[in-house]
């Protein structure tokens, strides 16, 4: 049984911490200044997610071509961004799939760092259990 | 000399970076090079020797983070500008292109964790670094474990009954390591740093190893005598010793669950990268014998207006440019996907390589008896390039691992 409850739940979960992310923080500008956008192919709840320096988009309209492309479970954004499960090992066993380049990948990392530190907050606002 | 890159798409930047890096290659690491072929190992570290004139230039110019972001310092290049890069920089030295790559091992591995550790006791001192007093290497193989280290996904590979002579014991938070790692660890008696990949789990033979980024400073460490050998001889090599040396959790990258797919991930880059640097040695062998046989005359006209070496140096040229048309795509592809195809790879090294060494010997035969001398530098790239036959995995045991991956595999879909 996943952490979210249905995919409407991690629309709504998702689309308030990625606009905080986006808009709030200082990742829009990492994103604008590397030519970063991502696309989360989402399973179990089922759901896409697409993220550039301007939008923020969830839904079919998200499944667009992005930069980079991960497909990974509803759980695994989960345990990902509360560090139960490090990036290497997520992609090395493949609970993350990433499509297009990895030094990308690698470089916006840094930039993401505000979000393992805030994630929690935004666990508890919308219910989401932690593990 | 500059060579036509049937790469139609390249940009001005990606030009620039190789004519920097050949220029680079050729005014300070063939001299170098040479000099420290004639050396004794021991020579070589010495101080005040042309091999730390290199890294510290090297360091200088950031060459020694061309594999690293630039969120971290590091160069931040794109697959296809490190394969260029690097295919420029073995041109002038393969043996100072290893060192130079191996040191940024640890860093490289730290990338991949952006823990408070990694990022700042190895990630930014490392790309910070000017003055050469970071050196990693990878500690991988070992004195009874050379190719079959380098086997992940093999069946041998999770053999139990297979001991690894590197363990890492776990002890609370922390790991306690014992063994050594073989006198093939390129930088092995120089690092101050080591991307070390050693046994966690024994249950699971090999594939119960884990990664550590660790200094070399901790109690316990020691390190071999320099390796003397037949080529890369300007490549220090030496074994590395770990007497319950306490390892502190925070160095591991990964452990068990995720050791035989993240060394997939790594070889699917390390081999290609050697197909790469095996192009810049094909290269530089036909660029020797292409100038050697327009100039040497025999039966009263140059070499190059016989047939005989006309085909050669065709067939020369027809292995530097298959070699770097699939040590390239390799790389660049492997570099954009999690996923990695580590059997196209493999390829790249197991092609890169030979053509190293088929294109080296046949410049010997183009050179004659000249070809057999000091005097030249051909005898020197020939010594280099049959070292890259075994080195990183011998071509004959990746040939079994790759064969192994294909027919699990092929075709691989997107």
């Amino acid at each position: 049984m996943s952490l979210f409850k249905d995919t409407s739940h991690m629309y709504e979960f998702l689309e308030d911490l990625w606009k905080y992310i986006v808009f709030e923080s200082s990742l829009g500008e990492k994103l604008k200044e590397n030519d970063v956008t991502y696309k989360y192919i989402i399973t179990d709840p089922d759901g896409y997610l697409f993220v550039d320096a301007e939008h923020v988009v969830t839904g079919k309209e998200a499944n667009r071509d992005a930069v980079i492309t991960m497909e990974l479970s509803g759980d695994t954004i989960v345990k990902f961004w509360t560090k139960q499960l490090s990036l290497p090992v997520a992609l090395a066993t493949r609970k993350i799939k990433s499509k297009g380049p990895i030094p990308k990948v690698l470089k916006m990392l840094p930039a993401l760092k505000p979000v393992y530190e805030i994630f929690p907050e935004f666990c508890r606002k919308h219910n989401v259990p932690l593990k | 000399m500059e060579f036509l890159d049937l790469d139609i798409n390249l940009t001005k930047e990606d030009r620039m970076l190789k004519a920097n890096a050949n220029e680079f290659a050729r005014k300070v690491m063939r001299p170098i090079a040479r000099e420290l072929d004639e050396m004794t190992p021991e020579q070589v570290i010495a101080k005040g020797s042309p091999f730390w004139t290199f890294m510290k230039k090297s360091y200088e110019l950031g060459y020694h983070s061309i594999l690293i972001p630039d969120a971290y310092g590091g160069m931040g290049l794109s697959p296809l500008q490190q394969a260029i890069v690097f295919e420029e920089l073995a041109w002038g030295s393969v043996g100072l292109t290893v060192a130079i790559g191996v040191s940024s091992f640890p860093a490289f591995g730290a990338a991949m964790v952006p823990e408070e550790t990694m990022v700042e006791e190895i990630l930014i001192p490392y790309c910070e670094n000017r003055d050469v007093s970071f050196i990693g290497c990878w500690g991988i193989t070992e004195p009874d474990h050379g190719s079959d280290t380098l086997m992940p996904f093999h069946p041998s590979f999770s053999d139990p009954s297979i001991p690894s002579q590197c363990i890492a014991t776990p002890d609370g938070d922390d790991y306690i390591l014992n063994g050594q790692k073989s006198s093939w660890v390129s930088c092995g008696t120089i690092a101050t740093h080591c991307a070390l990949f050693c046994q966690i789990d024994k249950s699971m033979g090999h594939a119960g190893g884990g990664i550590f980024a660790i200094p070399l400073d901790l109690p316990g460490v020691k390190k071999g005598a320099p390796l003397n050998k037949i080529g890369q001889r300007d490549l220090n090599q030496g074994e590395i010793f770990f007497d319950n040396v306490r390892v502190p959790g925070k160095y591991l990258i990964a452990g068990p669950e995720a050791y035989e797919a993240l060394l997939e991930i790594v070889l699917s880059t390390t081999t290609a990268f050697m197909g790469i640097v095996g192009t810049g040695v094909a290269r530089a062998a036909f660029e020797e014998a292409l100038a050697y046989a327009k100039n040497r005359v025999q039966g009263g006209k140059a070499l190059i207006e016989y047939p005989t070496i006309q085909s050669k140096l065709f067939h020369m040229l027809r292995k530097v440019e298959t070699s770097r048309a699939i040590s390239r795509a390799a790389f660049v592809y492997n570099q954009n996907t999690s996923t990695p195809a580590e059997e196209y790879s493999l390829i790249a090294k197991v092609h890169g390589t030979q053509a190293a060494f088929d294109v080296a010997n046949e410049a010997v035969q183009i050179f004659g008896g000249n070809g057999l001398t000091k005097e030249y530098l051909i005898e020197k790239l020939f010594r280099d390039a049959r070292a890259m036959m075994i080195e990183d995995g011998s071509n004959d045991t990746l040939a079994i691992s790759g064969g192994h991956k294909i027919i699990e595999t092929y075709p691989r879909r997107d």
